[in-house]
């Protein structure tokens, strides 16, 4: 019993019977419904109904036209600055934890619990601190700062800069160990050889280290942007999405569910991956690195 | 990290949750019903949905399965807990879903018939309210499981401490007696703004109450500004708004808690929530005696005696696609009729002539002209999602208290509102 299978026809069985059950998956639960997605985007589906009234681009003129829609990617922008200031942070913090301080590691893992606890528990435990009477305000006032106390939850123009800082506080030690890693795998010759042409501290850090990083930061940027972007849980969670902490992505989901638009809630869908798709290629024009990591 | 969190929730949440459940209902053939009717003796298991987790939690479904199976051998009753309507709507769409429903609160009535059977023949019409609540053509689609009725859950000693003889019984009067209560240091009354959904009696109930007329919410459809300051949805948002503007909500309002304002209630902390009957067995059971808490119907005006408005709470109903449809209908028949739950839930008894537990009930009775509740027409339900003003969930409540302005508010609702309705009129 010999089969004379040519070694051509083998490897493509191969590569065949490996990639089959990976593009099964991929085609059923990431294509499939995507393009289910844009095709609802293009009707009023409400959600349970067997007919799909086509309405073409109303959907998306919608979008536009409502402020109610549109106008929350207000509140996104303060996710968007808490993510900047996310990065210089966990960038700051990475190179002083590659140097050798003293329980480096007892730092290290200090600074990540944030990361690792339960994101929802995490929204809990800020929601009590937030409160009028809660520890941050009552802290505050304890050291004499009573000024800064503030109705954290309930002043409008207070709240989205409270809620970017618990997603900032939550994702930090995740941007931080991604720059630690990458600044380990600089090869130490390259310091050598900066020590030896006399360079300063600085300059090693701002012609050795910084672009060295460059594909990192610029991976770490996309992360912050598309989750400033979609910022959802923390606003759903700590406010069930009232108006004034409401993001693109919390609309979506009353627009879906409250107002059983399935069809427009899908056109908002799309929009947000359009924009987020068009805002990670102007930061990659600015920041530049050739690389193609992301 | 956050990309793929982020990635997860673009092509897996929502393509998930809005895509996923886009197939088309497959109708099941009809050589199923011709075998269950022949082999009608064998053993059916039929599948019964409830949003009560807590019950499953604590053996209470467990037990009605239980008794179910005594008076109806042979059926064996399974339980579907659900807390997100959207899961059992997706359920809905692709066409399996459980042999007894809950008829979900965004389906309108036209929509009945796609999946539910006419439960016209159970033989339950003269004997139970709010029959024809769940109806279309003709037919009944839908059975209560028991009946709710809104208005002021207050705690007695919080009266008393304030100096508070009797429930207020106008607008102005109940307007003093926040006032009073707050000059108390208590707290007049909780609106659980976080929380929306206790806010939604503000603008589903109220304005009914205030026009007098059940039936209300369902004239504004045609009404090119329902929300100005003189029409009774208007004026319902006023008064909410007045109890932010004067302090008498929450200090802390828009970062409430709903279990701890029950807490709060029962300890007199709280002395006043706008709810519904179910809420008293709760305040209750969370520190307080049952005589130390009382019922009253909203004082929504200044004249004459309020009306309070019963409707019916979850609505039972019979899947189109399921196997067993007689087993269902019986099932449905006992939950109204034998299983104990309206009084177990704290509701009105669905049945005609069948006595509530909850004592405070006589008491709002005694107080208020009860009329019984009308269903939302299909428009008021279409033109409530194309404008985009949650009158049913609260949403609208928080929008009104969030606004800077309160006139504005107002009229930027007026707006939307005609703005959707000379849409759909096209």
């Amino acid at each position: 019993m010999n089969f004379h299978v040519s070694y051509k026809a083998q490897r493509r069985l191969l590569i065949i019977g490996f990639l089959i059950i990976p593009l099964v998956l991929l085609v059923t639960f990431s294509l499939y419904p995507a393009i289910k997605l844009i095709l609802y985007s293009f009707t009023s589906w409400n959600g349970l109904s067997t007919s799909y009234p086509w309405v073409g681009l109303h959907n998306y003129m919608e979008i536009f036209k409502n402020p109610a829609l549109f106008g929350v990617f207000l509140h996104n922008l303060s996710y968007f600055v808490g993510g900047l200031v996310q990065n210089v942070i966990a960038l700051g913090l990475a190179l002083l934890l590659s140097k050798k301080v003293k329980v480096r590691n007892g730092f290290r893992s200090v600074l990540f619990i944030p990361y690792m606890l339960n994101a929802v528990a995490v929204v809990y435990i800020f929601q009590f601190m937030y409160q009028d009477n809660g520890a941050l305000n009552t802290i505050l006032r304890a050291v004499g700062l009573g000024g800064l106390a503030a109705d954290w939850i309930g002043n409008n123009h207070v709240i989205n800069w409270a809620l970017a800082f618990v997603s900032l506080w939550e994702y930090f030690p995740f941007n931080m160990v991604i720059y630690l890693a990458a600044i380990q795998s600089i090869p130490e010759d390259m310091y050598e050889a900066a020590l030896l042409d006399g360079a300063s501290g600085w300059q090693t850090l701002w012609y050795v280290t910084l672009p060295n990083l460059r594909a990192i930061i610029q991976v770490n940027l996309l992360l912050t942007v598309s989750g400033a972007l979609e910022a959802f849980n923390i606003p759903f969670i700590m406010t069930n999405s009232a108006p004034a902490a409401a993001t693109f992505l919390t609309q979506t989901m009353n627009v879906a569910f409250v107002f059983n638009n399935y069809g427009l809630a899908s056109a908002m869908a799309i929009v947000l991956l359009v924009i987020v798709v068009l805002v990670i290629s102007i930061q990659r024009k600015i920041v530049g690195g050739g690389d193609d990591v992301v | 990290m956050k990309k793929w969190v982020a990635v997860v929730s673009i092509t897996g949440v929502s393509a998930l949750a809005l895509a996923g459940c886009g197939t088309q209902s497959v109708s099941k053939p009809d050589t199923n019903a011709n075998q269950t009717g022949a082999a009608s003796q064998t053993a059916k298991t039929i599948t019964v949905l409830t949003n009560r987790t807590d019950m499953q939690a604590n053996g209470m479904l467990q037990k009605y399965s239980e008794e179910f199976a005594k008076t109806h051998p042979g059926i064996t009753v399974k339980w579907q807990t659900f807390v997100d309507n959207s899961t059992v709507q997706a359920q809905m769409n692709g066409g399996t879903y459980p042999d007894v429903m809950l008829i979900l609160p965004n389906i309108t009535p036209n929509e009945l018939p796609q999946f539910f059977v006419p439960l016209d023949n159970l033989g339950l019409d003269n004997k139970i309210y709010f029959k024809d609540f769940q109806s279309y053509n003709g037919h009944v689609y839908g059975i209560p499981t028991f009946g709710d009725v809104n208005g002021i859950v207050y705690n007695k000693t919080a009266f008393k401490k304030a100096g508070i003889t009797s429930v207020p019984t106008t607008l102005n009067e109940f307007y003093a007696d926040c006032a009073k209560l707050k000059k108390a240091g208590i707290i007049p009354i909780a609106l659980n703004y976080t929380a929306k959904w206790p806010l939604a009696n503000w603008t589903d109930t109220l304005p009914d109450v205030i026009a007098g007329n059940p039936n209300y919410l369902n004239t504004i459809v045609n009404n090119k500004a329902p929300f100005s300051s003189s029409a009774p949805m208007g004026q319902a948002l006023n008064i909410v708004h007045t109890i932010v503007k004067n302090g008498w909500a929450e200090p802390d309002w828009k970062n409430t808690n709903w279990a701890n304002s029950k807490t709060m209630e029962a300890q007199g902390k709280v002395a006043m929530m706008y709810l519904g009957q179910w809420a008293i067995p709760q305040i209750v059971s969370a520190g307080t005696s049952s005589s130390n808490v009382g019922f009253f119907p909203f004082p929504a005006t200044n004249h004459g005696k309020p009306i309070a408005i019963m409707t019916p709470d979850w609505e039972l109903a019979v899947n189109k696609h399921s196997k067993n449809i007689p087993a269902a209908e019986a099932f449905v028949k006992w939950m109204v009729l034998e299983s104990g739950y309206p009084n177990y839930a704290g509701g009105l008894p669905p049945v005609k002539g069948m006595k509530s537990n909850v004592p405070q009930i006589q008491q709002l009775y005694s107080q208020a002209k009860v009329v019984q509740g009308v269903p939302s027409t299909t428009a008021l339900t279409q033109l409530e999602n194309n404008s985009q003003i949650d009158i049913n969930g609260g949403g609208a409540v928080q929008t009104v208290l969030n606004a800077q302005d309160f006139a504005t508010a107002l009229q930027q609702f007026n707006q939307q509102w005609a703005n959707a309705a000379s849409l759909s009129g096209q």
